[in-house]
């Protein structure tokens, strides 16, 4: 047997007493099911995996970039967690210890495949941005707002195509921020912990990979 | 409120700006560059168009395949694990 917890409960037995916050959802705080899953409740354990399965994909989808390799990350990383929970003292959020779990195995796991040994280094970058004069004004100044064309090519499988090809461009530790802020939605405090990085370094990243994709996408749109 | 003087200044604050975590008074100050700076208002559109196109565009789902061996590989690893019902609860 693995160690972790004391042995689950093999039913939905519910263990929390009555003193349990809820979320405004009526669901159980993460804090409750960690909890009851520290005492050895399964049911309280598969929660939290339902929970947050969906956004620890996410991670590792973005982190390895392959769906395999994901697929292996997110089971290594519930795994871990499971026996590390009696060691969750809660002083971070679970889902940002879960997080970090998931981004140490996806790291172990690339640098196994020598892929991404600098990843999240610090690298001196030169992203494409806007231009600026002298003075500061925009030169030359955006011709022509094609937000306004962004509804009607939401559908486009060239724009697709220019998206894909402006991201994938974009260096790795960059994109790695940019999509999972912007795209997966996950929060600034959660990315840093995750990737052991500062809220400014993680709001720096986030902000040029922007940059650098608006003029990409300027482009596309015939700026 | 005085305006951000230029562009580049109004730029540099765009992040925190579409986010909503730029200190007030920082926020008016940009909002005011925008009143006077038409390039700027389009830079913004676009700035927030860039993040809308490409969440839509790379979205990416669970498959349900892998929350099925996700939770078979728990269920033979970790005693009394059982898969709850699918969907309810689940973070975005």
């Amino acid at each position: 047997m693995l160690y972790g917890p004391r042995p689950f409960m093999a039913d939905n037995t519910r263990t929390a007493p009555a003193e349990a916050q809820e979320s405004q959802s009526g669901e159980p705080p993460d804090v409750e099911l960690v909890r009851r899953a520290q005492q050895g409740d399964a049911a309280a354990f598969a929660e939290l995996v339902a929970r947050h399965q969906r956004q620890l994909y996410r991670l590792a989808l973005r982190m390895t970039g392959s769906e395999a390799d994901a697929q292996e990350v997110l089971q290594e990383a519930f795994l871990n967690a499971y026996q590390k929970l009696p060691n969750f003292r809660g002083e971070a959020q679970f889902s940002s210890w879960l997080y970090r779990i998931a981004a140490n195995s996806a790291l172990m796991r690339l640098r196994r495949k020598r892929r991404a040994p600098d990843a999240l280094t610090d690298q001196p970058l030169e992203l494409q941005g806007p231009k600026f004069s002298a003075e500061g004004y925009l030169d030359p100044p955006p011709r022509s707002d094609w937000s306004q064309r962004a509804d009607e090519k939401m559908m486009d499988r060239e724009l697709g195509t220019a998206i894909d090809q402006a991201v994938t461009g974009l260096p790795e530790d960059y994109r790695t921020v940019f999509l999972l802020k912007d795209v997966d939605g996950l929060s600034n405090e959660e990315i840093a912990e995750a990737l052991d990085l500062t809220v400014p370094a993680v709001k720096s990243r986030l902000h040029r990979a922007r940059l650098a994709l608006r003029e990409k996408l300027s482009d596309f749109f015939g700026q | 409120m005085n305006p951000l003087e230029h562009c580049a200044a109004c730029v540099e604050l765009l992040g925190e700006y579409v986010e909503g975590t730029l200190p007030p008074e920082r926020a008016q100050a940009l909002e005011a560059h925008l009143s006077l700076c038409p390039p700027c208002i389009t830079f913004v559109r676009t700035y927030k168009a860039t993040r809308v196109l490409c969440r839509h565009k790379l979205a990416r789902e669970m498959p349900p395949e892998l929350k099925t061996s996700l939770h078979a590989f728990l269920s033979k690893n970790v005693p009394g694990y059982r898969a709850p019902d699918d969907g309810g609860g689940e973070n975005n």
